[in-house]
């Protein structure tokens, strides 16, 4: 699992959340979101809502703790306007209870242009 | 309240996000935006008196359901298939596809819609469902909204049925 601490926060394109098996904030690192510790994110975020019981249940029955990966996410959250591709990983925090980490990642101007360029695509697809 | 985790899927450009927007948000464009990774947002059904909390996955369409990646589909309760009535190469491998998401998500409750009615007169759509394989759930049309509710309700039926 990534080291919060030691990763490079110099990155404004990264955004790293901490957060419980509740979908309480433990900690943020970075600047593509504001947001207050300790609040509830699952209600802001469908799709950590969608994925935190997954996590849960892998943790539970003791599956292999492999990032989960989605490229290319639009959020409806107001604070994240473009594409980003999200990593979800769980761990056991120091008190045994399960953390997960959640890594952003903005990648908007990358799928803005392959956006464009699958849209010409998929109208010449569809036209066939 | 119970939620349940909804995947909208199928080939590019049989009206997926049009699907996604007229449930979630009563909206419609006519304008085609192809779908890039996927986006996700929730609304709260109630199904015989019963609250559901609905987190639905519009995901990029794929000519081919095992082309989509396989994480999409970790902890989904619910497919919606959908093709486009008016292009059979989008129902043509519905079979195929239709097993390949069963092994992959067993036990999901599965809704194959035809999409895209509005364009179509009565009986050119008759003659269109004679030749779509297996039974069909749904023709709806995200245009005009027609049998777009009712898709939902009835995964929202069938989910709190097996719970």
């Amino acid at each position: 699992m990534h080291d919060i601490a030691t990763e490079d926060q110099g990155n404004s394109k990264l955004h790293y959340l901490k957060i419980d098996s509740k979908g309480k904030l433990l900690s943020s690192k970075g600047t593509l979101l504001t947001l207050a510790p300790g609040m509830l994110l699952l209600n802001d975020f469908p799709l950590l809502e969608s994925i935190l019981p997954v996590l849960i249940k892998q943790a539970k029955a003791n599956e292999p703790r492999l990032p989960v990966k989605f490229e290319g996410v639009s959020s409806t959250n107001p604070q994240l306007p473009g594409f980003y591709d999200y990593s979800f990983e769980s761990s056991l925090g120091e008190t045994g209870a399960l953390e997960v980490l959640w890594v952003i990642t903005d990648r908007t101007a990358f799928y803005e242009k392959m956006q464009a360029e699958q849209q010409k695509v998929n109208e010449r697809k569809l036209k066939d | 309240m119970i939620s349940k985790k909804v995947i909208l899927t199928g080939s590019l450009g049989v009206g997926k996000t049009s699907l996604f927007n007229r449930f979630l948000y009563q909206r419609f464009d006519e304008k085609y935006l192809t779908t890039i990774g996927v986006k996700v947002d929730k609304k709260v059904i109630e199904v015989g008196g019963r609250a559901l909390n609905l987190l639905v996955w519009d995901i990029a369409g794929e000519m081919n359901q095992d082309k989509v990646p396989t994480t999409y589909f970790l902890g989904s309760s619910a497919l919606i298939y959908v093709f486009d009535l008016t292009r059979p190469t989008t129902y043509e491998n519905i079979q195929q596809d239709l097993e390949y998401l069963k092994v992959l998500c067993p036990g999901v409750v599965i809704r194959k819609i035809g999409n895209k009615k509005d364009l179509l007169e009565a009986d050119k759509l008759d003659e269109i469902l004679k030749n779509v394989p297996g039974a069909i759930d749904f023709t709806t049309s995200a245009k005009t909204g027609e049998n777009v509710e009712e898709v939902f309700i009835s995964i929202g039926e069938q989910l709190l049925k097996n719970a």
